[in-house]
Parts: structure tokens; C-alpha cells; sequence
């Protein structure tokens, strides 16, 4: 089976996983939920701070839950002997690997959408149609870079001791140029209605290289 | 004409830096059914895995009907059923099969149905795989077994953990199997009726591999 095709078989089967895990995925919610109320209760900054305010506060929330999310992607095939199965089966290995980084920037999309949406209903913050449009680039080219980090790595990872640990440890500092260039892109589009920038430059590339490495690594990563 | 199916030239394959398979060749006729012994520890396992292109010989080459294993196409000429449970827990038995028909082969949803009554599965369908009995699973293994349209059939202690009826379901599968000119390899220390086989052999070391019979 080629590449295209086992990426979506092993994406659908995530999917239909979520109706399953659905209890799993609304914690995720309601944490991000919960991260804003504390802080809109806590700081009630005014219009003009927002602008610095919301976009710290917002990719920090969404990249914690988000990663919590990320982290378990890989939970089913951490039994070997259903790992064992798929890679004994005509599914190619990097397709299982893109798959379910696909599958991870899916999740990531989803969470950093849900909160940005209840951080802009609890400050009381309205968007221009164009800023809605940059901020979609820009948590689409987030979610890529932060999913694909977390599904090669999560591969590299399995079958390790103290997987929960150490994937942990190597993920979030990876994670800091993703968060550095979302927050200050954000910022821009808020405060300026900009998105073409260094920052943006930083994410793109950030990305694009997560991408290279999944489809370079993948099945390596799984051979491994 | 190549009449192996699976055919290993000087393999070896080591863990933190120990052998458990050295240097060792071995080659098994199209058709052919055997039986792989040994003691617990000895490598049967690694062996099976390495044939099933799960995992990677350090050194030596592997070929299965001719065809390096590793390559996608040559794995989907091989059935392999590993001695755990290899299932999405939170999915029902029938989910896990219509999920794995969708890669193997891509069978009818009735075709499904029958193979789930044939292991006795049918009215536990709709349960999730995590709350089924250790048989259960067994039985439901077979069945992914039965969905695939492989030349080759690996099973590694098929037998553990089944009571006399799902016994009785395997071996109507095994001998199935064979009537169909199935090449099989099986690694068990449980099996009792050795005549099944046309060779047996045991892993004596990791680089002797005997033929009994």
C-alpha cells in the first residue's frame, strides 16, 4: 500500500478513534477553557494591554493542551504487538508515521481554534474578516510544525523507558520557535493587521522542516 | 523456478549487544508446514519477527518468495500473528476488523460477519476488544488471520491462552490452511499433534537451528 493511501487509513482510523477517546479530547477543552477564565478573572488587562495581552496567553494555552494531546497519539501502537502487526502488514511505515502526524496537527488545529474562539468571547475581542483570514494561516502552519514535532518524535520514542518522560523533555523545547513566532505573528496581526514578517518567515520554515523530517524519518523512526 | 518461501542466508540480529540470532540459514518450501520448537528465551520470537519483516536483521538477508522482505509488496504475501493481543483496546471486535480489512484485503462487510461467527465472536462484536477474556482475543486474532490473503502464515504461540474450544477452531483453520497449499511456520511448545507437520525444528542455540524430523 502506498504512502497517500496508508497516511489515510491510519488518519481515519484516528478519527474514528476520537468518537471513542471524545471524553479524552473534551478535557483538552475545558482545560483551555479553564487557563483563560483564570486569567481573565485574575489580570482583567485593558483594551490596550490586550493587544500584548491575548497573544501570549492564547498560543501558551493551546501548545500545553495541545501537547497533552500530542503526547498520546501514540498511545494504541506503544503495545508492541499491535506495532508489531502494522509494520508486519502491506502499510507502508512512513505513511503510518505521517498519518498520525497528520492526525497530531489535526488535534492541534482543533484545540488552538476552540481556544482562540473562547479567549476572544471571554475578553469581549472582535476581529476584522481580513484577521481572522492571517490568524487561519498562521495557526494552519502552527498546528503543521507542533503535530508533525510530536508524531516523530512519538515514533522515535516508542518502545523507549520513560517514553512519558522523555518525550516530554525533547518536545517542548523544540516547541519554543513555534511558540516564539505564533505569539509575536499574532501580536502583529492583532496590534497591525500584518502577517509577512521574520516571524512568519520563522514559522514557515520551522514547518516546512518538521515536514521534510517526517517524511524523511518516518519510516526509520519506526524501524528504529 | 524459486520454490522457497522463505529463504534467510547468515542472519544475525542482536539487543544490547547479544546474539540471539547469529549467523544462522535456514529455508522453508513453498507449501511447506513446520513446526518451530525450543526453549523459552531462545530466540523463536526474534526469529518469526525478523521472517514477518517486523524487525530488521543486523547482518544476513531475508526473502520471502523471493522478494526482499522488507518491501511493502512482498509483506502482503505474509499473515503474521504475534503472540499478543494486537488490537485498538478501545475499539469492538468488529471495528478492529472492518480497520484492518481496510489495508489487508478489503474483504465484504459480509465476509466480515462470517469470520467473526466462524471464532465464535459474533454476539461479542459490539464490545470493545478491552473487555474481552484472553481467549476472546486469541479467537479474535484468528480472525484477522482468516482476513488476509497471504502465501505465507506465521503464527507464534497461537495455542497460549486458548481452552479446548478455540483449540478446536484453530486447528480447523490450520488444516484448512494446509488443504489450501499454505505455507506455514509455527512456533509453539504446545502443540500437541506433531504428525500435523511435515518438519519440525528447534532452535537449539543462535546459530543452530535442527531439523527433528
Amino acid at each position: 500500500m502506498n504512502l497517500l493511501k496508508t497516511t489515510l487509513v491510519i488518519f481515519s482510523e484516528s478519527l474514528f478513534s476520537l468518537r471513542k477517546k471524545f471524553g479524552r479530547f473534551l478535557g483538552l477543552f475545558l482545560l483551555s477553557i479553564m487557563f483563560i477564565i483564570v486569567f481573565e478573572v485574575a489580570y482583567e488587562p485593558s483594551p490596550k494591554d490586550l493587544v500584548n495581552f491575548l497573544p501570549g496567553l492564547i498560543w501558551v494555552t493551546s501548545i500545553l493542551s495541545s501537547s497533552i494531546g500530542i503526547l498520546k497519539i501514540w498511545d494504541d501502537e506503544e503495545n508492541e504487538s499491535l506495532l508489531d502487526f502494522l509494520k508486519s502488514s502491506p502499510l507502508d511505515r512512513g505513511g503510518i508515521v505521517l498519518g498520525k502526524s497528520l492526525w497530531g496537527a489535526f488535534l492541534c488545529f482543533l484545540i488552538t481554534i476552540a481556544t482562540f474562539l473562547m479567549t476572544f468571547f471571554f475578553f469581549d475581542y472582535t476581529l476584522t474578516a481580513e484577521q481572522v483570514g492571517f490568524l487561519l494561516i498562521v495557526i494552519i502552519f502552527s498546528s503543521i510544525a507542533f503535530g508533525f514535532l510530536g508524531g516523530i518524535f512519538g515514533a522515535l520514542s516508542l518502545g523507549l523507558n520513560f517514553r512519558n518522560i522523555l518525550l516530554p523533555l525533547f518536545l517542548y523545547p523544540l516547541a519554543v520557535p513555534i511558540l516564539m513566532s505564533s505569539i509575536n505573528i499574532t501580536k502583529d496581526i492583532i496590534a497591525d493587521g500584518l502577517l509577512i514578517g521574520n516571524w512568519f518567515s520563522i514559522l514557515f520554515v520551522y514547518s516546512f522542516v518538521q515536514f521534510l523530517l517526517v517524511f524523511g524519518l518516518g519510516e526509520k523512526a519506526l524501524d528504529s | 523456478m524459486n520454490n522457497r518461501a522463505i529463504y534467510a542466508d547468515l542472519i544475525s540480529k542482536k539487543f544490547d549487544n547479544q546474539y540471539i540470532i547469529k549467523d544462522l540459514s535456514f529455508s522453508l518450501k513453498k507449501s511447506e508446514n513446520a513446526l518451530l520448537t525450543g526453549r523459552n528465551g531462545i530466540g523463536k520470537t526474534t526469529l518469526l519477527r525478523l521472517f514477518a519483516g517486523v524487525t530488521r536483521t543486523n547482518t544476513g538477508k531475508i526473502e520471502i518468495l523471493g522478494n526482499p522482505v522488507q518491501d511493502n509488496k512482498t509483506r502482503s504475501s505474509i499473515a503474521y500473528m504475534g503472540p499478543g493481543d494486537a488490537f485498538y483496546k478501545h475499539l469492538s471486535g468488529y471495528e478492529n476488523l472492518t480497520f484492518f480489512n481496510s489495508f489487508l484485503n478489503l474483504r465484504t462487510n459480509n465476509k466480515l460477519d462470517d469470520f467473526l461467527k466462524e471464532v465464535d465472536l459474533w454476539e461479542a462484536r459490539n464490545i470493545a476488544v478491552k473487555n474481552y477474556s484472553t481467549g476472546m482475543k486469541k479467537r479474535l486474532s484468528i480472525s484477522v488471520s482468516m482476513l488476509q490473503k497471504a502465501q505465507i502464515y506465521l503464527f507464534d504461540e497461537p495455542f497460549k491462552g486458548l481452552d479446548d474450544y478455540g483449540k478446536n477452531i484453530l486447528n480447523k483453520y490450520l488444516k484448512k490452511l494446509k488443504k489450501e497449499n499454505k505455507t506455514i511456520f509455527l512456533v509453539s511448545n504446545l502443540f500437541e499433534d506433531m504428525d500435523y507437520f511435515e518438519s519440525v525444528y528447534e532452535l537449539v542455540s543462535a546459530s543452530r537451528l535442527e531439523r527433528k524430523r
